[in-house]
């Protein structure tokens, strides 16, 4: 399995903000656009065509599926998302590999720290 | 408009992303608030619109989820959504198609004169996308093509008749392809003399196909002028009959190779049907004889031209070019060489 997931890794920007946005719960395409914008203080804002590239891309890769989640009043060609299995699995494995380089940088950059006077 | 706008780059994206996934961006767009987030949405489908164009060849097939396994044991079916296109769609995309044809022959139609809006279509001379002229071509060979090679000539089945008929064409023809070849003109002075029945050393009219009407009770003087009519009609023999008499003379039929050159026209050392046929050159000669024969000998002085006459000046110059053999008289045959020599320059001009 190991190196099924490690074939994704590095993820993208957008997929790592895509695939955090449905860690949670499965969500329809404007939700995850909004949750993006909420992750990341607003500072990475998702076009549409951009998310939908990407979701076409992790469905066909299989780190997203489609979720049967409309509710009754949901527009009738709403479409919600949800992780996958290999979906988490692979957000997981990024996120301890970010975790490490976060180490590995705190580790490297505590010396170069000005020093206050 | 911006709705209008961003609608319109979603149906031009490949269709397998826009169906699935065009109602869902339009959605996003419908949701978001205030022009300037449209604007930017409008751009983000223009990138899109280029990223699925260029960069994402491998999903423009129908779209295949990757096989997961079933989070139970318990058989699952996807249900596949029919698609169809709305009516509305298709009544939009039929006038799209109607009003670019018609942009189009228009564009052909007026673009010879529009260069700078419509550059296509040369149907009147004007600007066009290659800049020709006359001039480009000055001085380029030029490449003569026949396309009518195969054609039958329109006066061979004329000529076939003709030279049937006359008894003088026919043996001058002896291998009958209507064309009097170098050899069958080297040959002429014997087929001539063949033709010689009285073996008087010269060729009558009679002898030469000419048929006097058989109740004929007129003056001998006008069967002379029919006889002579007769030689003069018939180019060949009008070439030959150049003395006073209207017949060929034994010495014309000696030199009746030299004298049959003189209708090749074309230069190319065979007589063709057009260079033996009647020609109107003969009508114009005959009535030319007719208005200055005053002695009604069949002959015209190149000198007697009357100079009180509107075309004296002309006439002095034809008829001095058309005595060839220079004895002070024109014949009808010469005349009418030279009547066909004439022509055949104006029409070479």
């Amino acid at each position: 399995m190991k190196p099924a997931i490690d074939r994704f890794l590095p993820l993208a920007p957008a997929t790592l903000h895509i695939l955090l946005s449905l860690a949670g719960e499965k969500m329809y395409g404007y939700a995850i656009m909004q949750e993006v914008a909420r992750q990341s203080e607003g500072r990475f804002k998702l076009g549409p065509g951009t998310l939908y590239d990407n979701l076409q891309r992790l469905m066909k890769q299989g780190l997203v599926e489609e979720a049967d989640g409309r509710a009754g009043d949901d527009h009738p060609r709403r479409r919600y998302y949800r992780l996958s299995g290999l979906g988490r699995g692979v957000l997981t494995a990024e996120i301890d590999r970010l975790r490490g380089v976060v180490k590995h940088a705190q580790a490297h950059l505590k010396p170069l720290r000005p020093r206050r006077t | 408009m911006l709705r209008w706008l961003y609608i319109r780059l979603l149906r031009a994206h490949p269709a397998v992303f826009r169906q699935r996934f065009g109602h869902e961006m339009l959605e996003a767009f419908d949701l978001s608030i205030g022009p300037g987030e449209h604007w930017q949405l409008v751009l983000d489908g223009m990138v899109s619109l280029a990223r699925q164009w260029i960069l994402r060849p491998e999903f423009r097939q129908p779209w295949q989820p990757a096989a997961s396994a079933p989070a139970s044991r318990i058989l699952s079916f996807q249900q596949i959504e029919p698609y169809k296109p709305h009516g509305i769609a298709l009544t939009e995309g039929g006038l799209m198609a109607v009003l670019l044809i018609v942009g189009v022959v228009n564009a052909i139609n007026l673009g010879g004169g529009k260069a700078a809006i419509l550059p296509i279509g040369m149907q009147r001379p004007g600007y066009g996308i290659f800049k020709l002229s006359r001039a480009d071509f000055e001085g380029q060979p030029w490449i003569a093509v026949d396309a009518a090679q195969d054609r039958e000539d329109p006066q061979r089945p004329f000529a076939r008749s003709y030279f049937r008929a006359l008894p003088v064409l026919a043996a001058l023809d002896a291998d009958g392809d209507l064309t009097i070849s170098v050899a069958e003109i080297a040959n002429a002075p014997a087929v001539l003399r063949a033709l010689d029945r009285n073996h008087d050393g010269k060729l009558s009219a009679e002898e030469c196909g000419f048929l006097p009407p058989g109740d004929f009770n007129g003056p001998p003087r006008l069967l002379e002028s029919y006889r002579r009519d007769f030689m003069n009609s018939v180019p060949v023999l009008a070439v030959l009959a150049t003395d006073r008499s209207g017949e060929i003379s034994a010495a014309a039929i000696a030199s009746a190779a030299e004298e049959l050159q003189s209708l090749d026209l074309d230069r190319n050392g065979s007589l063709s049907p057009y260079e033996v046929l009647p020609h109107p050159a003969l009508s114009e000669a005959a009535g030319i004889v007719g208005r200055f024969d005053i002695a009604e000998g069949g002959v015209i002085p190149v000198q007697g031209t009357p100079k009180e006459d509107v075309d004296a000046a002309f006439m002095k110059r034809l008829l001095a070019a058309a005595d060839r053999n220079r004895d002070g008289v024109v014949t009808r045959g010469e005349l009418i060489l030279e009547m066909s020599s004439v022509r055949e320059i104006h029409r070479l001009q």
